[in-house]
């Protein structure tokens, strides 16, 4: 038996917390999102979501802490990010997956080394790829 | 739970107003934000493929990346989000044996994740002449269960179908590891958990779209790696 769901997201971790919102700020996410709406057209589009070219504004540092709160992004500091982390896992996501796409090189590369080094090994604490249990269950089942 | 990154080479117009190389600045800084994802000890690097989506997503020869990061990574796996099956876009027998090499030189960390276009403006680039855009679910339904027994069977088949057509033939080379890699399918909407459910694929879907709910990670899609003969 395979069942898998994962979860793709944006998260902007920094070892001051406000340092990561002001990226999350920075990275426009709105204009982002803007793009989401205007290519993938057979999506939902909720309400209030401007059509194309008019642009969602971008966020400012309120409305990240709302998006924080609520679980569409991982931002803070490592501990807030282990928690929010936690919060998805316990949601019974089998992976989370981060988006690159938005936030300056830099402020990615500090996120994937403070993720990889505070929340990561509290939260996976499986040395094996899932999807390998699952290949290797296929193979003794056939 | 497991992590993993994403990329697309999303090159906005307010990047290329400070960078004229932006596209090849984009292009190159994932690549190292992939290695330094597997360094951090990420378990998965997913690749969406997309045509003509400007500023959006400029990754459309994702099994370039693909290749590459192959054999510049040891660890981490490399999922193709999005590997566009359907035979307008890219013969199946193409797909299924691109995706097998890449099975043979990932030794096993590959991983073949489908979609059917981001949307009206990449589909009727391929698809011309199609009204519904609901369409593509048909066509990538017509072909997504072929693919198992491309790899699995030593002489597929063959195919007769709406939309397309192949007579016996042996698919080559078959996967590194047996079955066959995972399969995902990435869901945009309520209807595609249903499709990926009905095929046997695990789903992505994106977090940060605000119709998303959480009780919608309890939606579990069954097997990712079943052969076509153990599907109920």
């Amino acid at each position: 038996m395979n069942d898998n769901i994962c979860v793709t997201t944006s998260a902007f971790v920094a070892e001051d917390a406000d340092v990561a919102r002001q990226s999350a700020v920075d990275s426009r996410l709105g204009y982002f999102q803007s793009h989401v709406f205007r290519f993938h057209d057979t999506f939902p589009r909720p309400e209030g979501v401007p059509a194309w070219p008019t642009l969602i504004p971008d966020y400012d540092l309120a409305t990240i802490d709302a998006m924080t709160d609520i679980g569409a992004i991982i931002c803070g500091n490592p501990d807030q990010a282990l928690e929010q982390c936690q919060r998805w896992a316990a949601s019974g996501a089998d992976q989370i997956i981060f988006g690159l796409s938005c936030a300056a090189k830099e402020d990615s590369l500090e996120t994937l080394r403070l993720l990889g080094e505070y929340v990561i090994p509290k939260i996976d604490t499986d040395p094996v790829h899932r999807t390998d249990h699952m290949r290797d269950s296929a193979v003794v089942a056939s | 739970m497991e992590f993993g990154v994403f990329i697309q080479q999303y090159v906005p117009k307010f990047r290329r107003e400070t960078d004229p190389q932006a596209e090849h600045t984009v292009i190159m800084d994932e690549l190292d934000l992939v290695l330094a994802a597997e360094q951090a000890g990420f378990k998965y690097a997913l690749l969406p493929e997309h045509h003509f989506l400007d500023e959006y997503s400029h990754l459309s020869a994702n099994d370039v990346i693909a290749g590459y990061l192959a054999r510049a990574t040891s660890k981490i796996h490399i999922v193709s989000a999005i590997f566009n099956p359907l035979p307008q876009v890219n013969h199946p027998a193409k797909v299924a044996e691109r995706v097998a090499m890449l099975d043979h030189i990932t030794e096993g960390r590959f991983e073949f994740g489908t979609g059917r276009g981001a949307g009206s403006h990449e589909i009727l680039g391929f698809l011309p002449g199609i009204q519904d855009m609901n369409e593509t679910k048909d066509i990538w339904e017509d072909v997504i269960a072929e693919f198992p027994k491309m790899w699995m069977q030593e002489t597929y088949e063959g195919y007769e179908g709406k939309y397309w057509n192949l007579p016996p033939r042996m698919i080559l080379p078959k996967p590194y590891k047996k079955p066959h890699p995972p399969m995902w399918y990435a869901a945009g909407n309520p209807t595609s958990y249903t499709m990926a459910r009905a095929s046997a694929c695990s789903a992505s879907r994106s977090a940060t779209s605000r119709t998303w709910r959480r009780s919608s990670a309890r939606t579990r899609t069954r097997s990712s790696t079943r052969s076509p003969s153990a599907r109920s």
